[in-house]
């Protein structure tokens, strides 16, 4: 069988770099072009909301790889770059300025970008902050200084980690969240209960229940219209309220989305031969054959490495559990497996004790676990669900059970 | 000068523990197939404590954080979101006790 002797990765984010690792790994010697609209190399983007934003932690400490390493893995970058267009029956990509790549394997690992407020609700004039890029960590740490108003919408992950990053330098921040409650896509509500106390005590405010009715602009300063009449004016206005894949190079190309995503195969293919999608743009087939759209870092990684073995037909079953972490003040932040369940969740620990974990259970069955830095568990829980049988909640919480031998007992 | 970090008993073979020198960050000593190694305490990426919160497989220390990894005899970060490598000690069994030296 003949491989692959050209390989186009189009995006400089964790999926194309797993991608080079894995290529290189596997033995494939042919040629790996990294085709990237950001002007860096491919850095690190957990950072941008707290290390990097706050100043701690310089470009170079967040960079993936030192540009050396690009070159002994022989990869050609093409840095600044825009891909325009992917024609899968010419097999090449398109570059802003009219050159052509041709390609026998590409990957779409585009990632996506930050969802924005809606015209409607923001004046064009207001410099409303996302938190995305290099470039957008930038912009906000520049106009950030102690003793500034900051107004963030949306008490996601994004947001919190941004406010936690923001009340430490000496800003005055206020979280403005629609749902009930903060980090709610990956908390029960008992643990969005414990941080908000967290957040509360640095001095973080909190909304929840809060509709935006508009962001003005007047004078030197913002403000912010609530639903109820209320106005916050606001020296930075952070917005982070979700993400939107940048799938509209496979959209122009004929691909199918789904949940806003790439479908793709269970070998991260799409319906094009040789047109590979991996990351947060992708929405992939599980083992069971459901469909889903992972949003986080280690997916980003895992599934552009997958993409890349399967580059060469050396693919396996991508059987991953999705995992999702954070953190905020000293707290680390994770969620393995499912983050909700019909069960109530079982709760081990305190934060007073210094670590929590809420396991959610599914009919008696283990289905996913929070923890609050409680991560030394991580692997007996995830030994616990990928077994996947009945497990006692009244065991899980039990502090005086040691959960690497509840997960060796089988 | 040479510092006595812990006895050879208390670190049990595959698992690791804390010690501290006066004045110093935290160090951790393992135990791997009989061997003792000795790196500091404080992952380099997320700032977590290997000896509290990572979890030793083979000669790799994986700090649970954010699962970046370490080869305890080399220091070498083993996998992204580590780029930073970990201080390591030469380390000398003398008399029962583990011992590094420092400046």
């Amino acid at each position: 069988m003949s491989g692959p002797k050209n390989v186009v990765l189009i995006g400089g984010g964790l999926a194309s770099l797993a991608a080079i690792e894995t290529l290189r790994a596997e033995g494939y010697d042919g040629a790996i072009r990294l085709v990237s609209d950001e002007a860096e190399i491919p850095y690190d983007r957990p950072p941008l909301s707290k290390a990097y934003l706050s100043g701690e932690t310089p470009l170079g400490g967040i960079l993936l790889h030192d540009e050396a390493w690009y070159e002994s893995m022989r990869v050609d970058l093409e840095l600044g770059r825009k891909v325009e267009a992917i024609d899968p029956s010419a097999r090449q990509v398109r570059i802003a300025g009219g050159q052509a790549l041709g390609y026998d394997r590409v990957l779409i690992g585009t990632g996506a970008r930050a969802r924005e407020l809606p015209v409607s609700v923001v004046a064009p004039e207001v410099p409303v902050h996302y938190i995305r890029t290099r470039a957008d960590s930038d912009r906000l740490r520049e106009s950030v200084k102690a003793g500034a108003r900051v107004v963030l919408i949306g008490g996601g992950v994004i947001g919190m980690e941004a406010a936690a990053t923001l009340v430490q330098l000496g800003c005055d921040v206020t979280v403005l969240e629609a749902g009930e409650r903060i980090m709610a896509r990956f908390f029960p509500p008992a643990l969005s209960e414990m941080l908000a106390e967290v957040h509360a005590a640095r001095g973080v405010k909190l909304h929840a229940r809060v509709v935006i009715e508009s962001v003005s602009r007047q004078g030197d300063e913002s403000v912010v219209t609530l639903g109820d009449g209320t106005t916050l004016a606001a020296d930075i206005v952070i917005v982070g309220i979700g993400s939107v894949p940048n799938a509209e190079l496979a959209v122009d190309a004929g691909l199918e989305l789904r949940y806003g995503g790439i479908m793709v195969d269970v070998r991260a293919q799409t319906a094009a031969d040789g047109v590979y999608a991996a990351g947060d743009v992708a929405t992939f087939q599980l083992p069971d054959g459901r469909w889903a759209r992972w949003e986080n870092w280690t997916h980003a990684r895992l599934h552009g490495a997958h993409s890349a073995r399967h580059m060469l037909g050396k693919g396996q079953t991508y059987a991953e559990l999705p995992w999702v972490w954070s953190d905020q003040y000293d707290l680390n932040l994770q969620v393995l497996g499912s983050p909700e369940s019909s069960d109530p969740p079982a709760i081990r620990g305190s934060l007073e004790a210094g670590r929590v974990t809420a396991f959610h259970l599914d009919g008696g069955r283990l289905v996913g676990a929070t923890m609050i830095n409680d991560a030394r568990n991580k692997s007996s829980i995830r030994k616990l669900l990928e077994r996947g049988d009945a497990v006692s909640p009244e065991q899980l919480v039990d502090p005086s059970v040691d959960l690497k031998k509840l997960a060796a007992s089988a | 000068m040479k510092v006595r970090l812990c006895s050879t008993d208390e670190v049990e073979e595959g698992a690791m523990i804390q010690a501290v020198v006066p004045g110093r960050p935290p160090l951790t000593v393992y135990q791997v197939e009989g061997e003792y190694y000795v790196t500091d305490d404080t992952c380099t990426h997320g700032k977590a404590s290997f000896s509290e919160e990572g979890e030793l497989e083979g000669h790799c220390v994986v700090c649970t954080w954010h699962d970046g990894k370490f080869d305890i005899r080399t220091g070498a970060p083993l996998c992204a979101p580590c780029s930073t490598p970990i201080q390591v000690y030469p380390v000398t069994v003398v008399d029962g006790a583990v011992m590094i030296e420092i400046d």
